[in-house]
């Protein structure tokens, strides 16, 4: 059951249907009342990291599976949704990015999707597993970014 | 040049303009046309991104690596970035502490110059 004010997409795992995503979750997030234009931008770049990763992952696991996408607008507020069926991973696990200026940086060209997730938006929760995970963004699109 | 990415020579820097989204599914592409540019000797890269209309970590990882990879051949990669939504997003990966971000492609240019050194 779909509720009134909930968008569902199921797309295929692949790169070249994560910018489909951004632009009907923004168009979805704009319905709210009093949206602001800054805080749908935060959101577009975080479900785009988010279904990235949902991507990266169904590549890893040789599954063709499709990605769910839900957004579900109450107000101000707006929840998104993304699961997919890849291998799952452990969240605590993920290497320490080094300071920005020292050298090293220039070596760590993956891993900033998760920490630039976190903030943009004003919760992250993820729950993963062997069955895949599911990423759950939650905005208020009526607030300054802090 | 390919993939929406227009390209023009300055100083023996190579300056590509983004277009349109800098994201998953254009970095293969772009990635692959740097390393034809690195292939043909080219090492000094400036890349334009006022353009650009979207970017997110996959756009940050390829602009860190074709840096790393202009620098280990004694080159390097500059941004120019003006839009303030671009800026915003630059700046919550802290990309402005990795880059230094120009105003203008002759900034950027004279930047490349100043740490490389003048070739033309």
């Amino acid at each position: 059951m779909t509720a009134a004010n909930e968008v569902v997409l199921r797309v295929p795992a692949k790169a070249d249907y994560v910018a489909l995503v951004r632009v009907v979750l923004a168009a979805a997030a704009s319905s709210g009342p009093n949206s602001r234009d800054d805080r749908i931008d935060d959101l577009r770049v975080a479900v785009s990291e988010a279904v990235t990763n949902a991507v990266e992952s169904h590549k890893l696991a040789g599954t063709d599976s499709h990605i769910e996408v839900r957004c579900t607008t109450t107000g101000h507020q707006v929840e998104v949704t993304v699961r997919d069926r890849g291998p799952g991973f452990d969240p605590d696990s993920l290497i320490e990015m080094p300071d920005p200026e020292s050298p090293e940086r220039l070596f760590f060209e993956h891993g900033l999707g998760l920490p630039l997730m976190r903030r943009l938006v004003d919760r992250t929760d993820i729950e993963t597993g062997d069955e895949g995970t599911l990423v759950r963004l939650v905005i208020d699109t009526s607030t300054a970014p802090s | 040049m390919r993939n929406g990415a227009g390209a023009s020579v300055d100083h023996d820097c190579l300056i590509m303009a983004v277009e349109g989204d800098l994201d998953v599914s254009r970095v293969p592409g772009l990635r692959s046309t740097v390393q034809h540019r690195i292939d043909d000797g080219w090492t000094r890269f400036v890349v334009d991104l006022r353009p650009c209309t979207f970017i997110d970590s996959a756009g940050f990882g390829f602009l860190v690596g074709c840096r790393r990879r202009a620098r280990q051949l004694g080159g390097g990669l500059e941004i120019v970035a003006t839009e303030p939504d671009l800026l915003r997003v630059l700046a919550l990966a802290e990309l402005d502490r990795i880059f230094e971000l120009h105003g203008s492609v002759e900034d950027a240019v004279a930047r490349l110059v100043a740490s490389t050194g003048d070739t033309s």
